[in-house]
C-alpha cells in the first residue's frame, strides 16, 4: 500500500479480500483483534490455540522491519514458549551477560558487571532478537492453524460502540465494509485508531530529547569476534553531554543508540555521512560496517486511564507507551496479551462472568504503572533534568569506580521482570505461614523436573489452563486438573513445599492461591474467586 | 580506629535516588546547596560513629581528587 511507503518492509504479505466484500454480512463475530504487531499476533495465537475462531485485522500488508523492540525478557520467552514459538526465538536470539559502563573519555569501564544467569530454569533472563523475527514466527504458527483469518491490508477507519458490542468500519483495496463484533481487542499500537475514534485520552509525559538509532551490520573479518556485551556510555566524547548504547542483535547486527538533545534537524541527522562519525567515534576508525537502518526517535510515557471500555479492550502500546529504557514496551505488552487471552477465553466459554474483564484492567494498569515508573527513573538518571540531578548522577558514577556501594544507584535501564499483582481481586490471601515461594498474584517459578523418566521443566507441565500444583503425597480432592510433583527437591524448595503444599495456578501461570494443607472447599472458593466470582 | 564499610548496605536504591532528586525540585542553586548540607549533617549524626565519618570523608576526598580529573559539573 502506497501510504506505508516510508515504512521499511521485512516481508510482503498478500492483501486479503474480506468475506464481507464477496458474500455480504457475516453476522456477529465473537471478537476481533486489531493490529499485527507482536502483541496482536500473540493474543491471536493464544486464543486460536484455546480453540476460538480468530479474525485479525491489520492495515499493513507486510511485516515491518526497521528499529523496533530487540530485548525480550524471560517472562516474554515463557509466554512465547506456551504459544509454541519460544524455542525458535531462543535459537535465533543472542544472549549477553557482560555489561560495561563507560564515563566521559576514560578508556576503561568505570564498572563492569556480569548478568547472573537464571539458574535451572528453561529460559534465560532475556534474549536480543529483532522484532520482525518474533512477528514472523508468530505468523508462521498462526498460518499453520485452520481457525485463523489474518486480514492483511484491512484497516479500521472507525468504531461505534453499542449495547451488543461494537460496529467496525473497515477499508481495504477491495472496498469498505462493516463488521459486528461482541468484543474488540485493540492491539493497534501507540497511535491507536480505535482509541482516537473513541475520543479516549492518553495522558503522560513528553520527553524532549532526541535519540539516533543506528542499526549497523559489521562486515569486517572480525565481525564474529566482537564480544556479546552491552556497552553503555555516560557523556562520551563522541556524544558530549548525552548517553550512548551498544547492543548486539542476531545476524551481526548491532544497535547503536546516541542521545542527541532536544533541538536537532531530524532529516539531516540520519544521513549516512552524518551517522558515520558517531559510529566511528564509538567503535574506532577501523570498524567496517554497512547501514541496516537509521532512525531518530523521541519518546513519551503515557497510559490510558482504563484499558477496558465496554466491549473494547486495549492491549499493548495502544494502552501504554514507555521510554525504551529497560525494554518494557513489548515485554509489558506480552504480559497484557496473556492476561486478556485466558480471561476472554473463559468468558466466551460461559465459564466466567463479565466481571473477569475488570481484573484485566486492574492487573495490567498495575503492570503499566510499574513499567512507567521504572522507565521514567532510568530516563531521569540518564538524562538529568537539572544541575542538581546531574551532580547526583556524576557523584554516583565517580564513586562507583572505587566503591561497590554506589553501583546499585547506576540506572542505565532496569530489566523488565513480571509485575506482582498485589491485592488482585482474583487472588486469595495466604492463611498459612510461608517462608518462600511465589505469593498469590506472583508468577510461578520454573524448575527442572522429571516427567515419565525424562527431564523436563515445571512451567511446561503447568501449561495454559487452570491447574493445581501439588507437592508431596495426599493430593487434595478437586475437580480441577492436578499436577503432582515429587521428582525435584529444587522445585519443592522453590515453592516452600518440602513438607507438602498445593498451589492454584492460573492459565497465565500466576499463583491464585496456595495452602500447606488444602481442602476441597478452600480450593473451590479460591477457583471461583480467580474466575471473577469473588 | 573503626573503618567505614563500603559494602552495599542499602536496598531499594531506585526509590531512594528518585526521592533524593525530587527533594530538589523547584529549588534554586543556593537552596539546593543548603538542603544538601543539612542532609549531610543529619546523615553524619545518623551514622553516629566519628571514626567512621572521618574515614568516609577521607575516602571521598581521595575519590574526588584522584580518579576523575576531568569530573566537573558541566550542566
Amino acid at each position: 500500500m502506497a501510504r506505508f511507503a516510508d515504512i521499511p518492509k521485512y516481508k510482503e504479505k498478500q492483501a486479503v479480500v474480506a468475506p464481507e466484500i464477496a458474500g455480504g454480512d457475516q453476522g456477529l463475530y465473537p471478537f476481533v483483534i486489531v493490529g499485527s504487531g507482536p502483541i496482536g499476533l500473540a493474543t491471536a495465537l493464544d486464543l486460536a490455540r484455546k480453540g476460538h475462531s480468530v479474525t485479525l485485522l491489520t492495515a499493513f500488508d507486510f511485516i515491518a522491519s526497521g528499529s523496533k523492540a530487540i530485548c525480550f525478557a524471560k517472562q516474554s520467552l515463557d509466554i512465547l514458549d506456551r504459544l509454541g514459538v519460544g524455542e525458535r526465538v531462543l535459537e535465533k536470539g543472542v544472549i549477553w551477560n557482560v555489561g560495561k559502563l563507560f564515563w566521559k573519555d576514560q578508556p576503561d569501564p568505570i564498572y563492569q558487571f556480569d548478568m547472573l544467569p537464571v539458574r535451572h530454569q528453561k529460559n534465560p533472563g532475556f534474549v536480543n532478537i529483532q522484532q520482525y523475527y518474533v512477528e514472523e514466527y508468530l505468523i508462521d504458527a498462526l498460518e499453520a492453524m485452520d481457525n485463523v483469518d489474518i486480514r492483511w491490508g484491512n484497516a479500521i477507519t472507525d468504531i461505534a460502540v453499542h449495547s451488543e458490542g461494537a460496529t467496525l468500519h473497515v477499508a481495504s483495496d477491495a472496498g469498505s465494509y462493516q463488521m459486528e463484533t461482541a468484543y474488540v481487542l485493540a492491539c493497534d499500537g501507540s497511535n491507536s485508531t480505535i482509541r482516537k475514534a473513541m475520543g479516549l485520552s492518553f495522558d503522560g509525559r513528553v520527553f524532549e530529547d532526541n535519540f539516533l538509532i543506528a542499526d549497523i551490520k559489521f562486515t569486517g573479518a572480525d565481525a564474529d569476534q566482537r564480544p556479546s556485551e552491552r556497552w553503555f556510555w555516560f557523556d562520551p566524547p563522541f556524544c558530549p553531554g548525552g548517553t550512548a548504547l551498544l547492543h548486539k542483535q542476531p545476524d551481526h547486527v548491532w544497535r547503536l543508540d546516541f542521545q542527541l538533545g532536544p533541538d536537532i534537524d531530524r532529516a539531516a541527522v540520519i544521513k549516512p555521512e552524518n551517522v558515520e562519525p558517531y559510529v566511528r567515534g564509538m567503535l574506532g576508525d577501523r570498524v567496517q560496517f554497512e547501514q541496516e537502518w537509521y532512525s531518530v526517535y523521541s519518546f513519551q510515557c503515557r497510559r490510558m486511564d482504563r484499558f477496558v471500555h465496554g466491549p473494547v479492550i486495549f492491549v499493548g502500546d495502544s494502552a501504554h507507551l514507555l521510554s525504551p529504557f529497560g525494554a518494557r514496551g513489548a515485554n509489558g505488552g506480552f504480559a497484557d496479551a496473556e492476561n486478556i487471552a485466558w480471561k476472554l477465553d473463559k468468558l466466551l466459554r460461559n465459564e466466567a462472568p463479565k466481571a473477569l474483564l475488570e481484573s484485566y484492567n486492574f492487573e495490567r494498569v498495575m503492570g503499566a504503572d510499574e513499567n512507567i515508573m521504572n522507565s521514567t527513573r532510568s530516563t531521569d538518571f540518564m538524562t538529568p533534568k537539572n544541575d542538581q540531578s546531574r551532580a547526583f548522577r556524576d557523584a554516583v558514577l565517580a564513586l562507583s569506580h572505587d566503591y561497590e556501594f554506589a553501583r546499585p544507584f547506576i540506572n542505565s535501564g532496569r530489566l523488565s521482570t513480571p509485575t506482582p499483582y498485589r491485592d488482585s481481586p482474583l487472588s486469595t490471601s495466604d492463611v498459612d505461614d510461608w517462608r518462600d515461594g511465589p505469593k498469590p498474584g506472583c508468577p510461578c517459578i520454573d524448575s527442572p523436573i522429571m516427567e515419565g523418566g525424562k527431564s523436563g521443566w515445571l512451567l511446561e507441565q503447568l501449561g495454559d489452563q487452570f491447574r493445581l500444583l501439588h507437592f508431596g503425597d495426599n493430593p487434595p480432592e478437586s475437580a480441577l486438573p492436578i499436577i503432582i510433583e515429587k521428582s525435584s527437591p529444587l522445585a519443592a524448595e522453590r515453592y516452600d513445599a518440602l513438607a507438602g503444599a498445593t498451589y492454584l495456578v492460573r492459565p497465565d501461570q500466576v499463583v491464585a492461591a496456595r495452602w500447606k494443607n488444602a481442602s476441597a472447599g478452600a480450593i473451590d472458593a479460591a477457583y471461583q474467586r480467580a474466575i471473577g466470582n469473588g | 580506629m573503626t573503618k567505614a564499610s563500603t559494602e552495599i548496605k542499602l536496598n531499594r536504591h531506585d526509590d531512594i535516588y528518585e526521592k533524593l532528586v525530587l527533594l530538589h525540585d523547584g529549588l534554586s542553586d543556593e537552596e539546593s546547596r543548603i538542603l544538601n548540607a543539612k542532609l549531610i549533617i543529619t546523615l553524619i549524626n545518623q551514622v553516629g560513629d566519628p571514626d567512621i565519618v572521618i574515614d568516609l570523608m577521607d575516602k571521598i576526598k581521595i575519590n574526588s581528587e584522584e580518579s576523575h580529573p576531568n569530573q566537573k559539573n558541566d550542566g
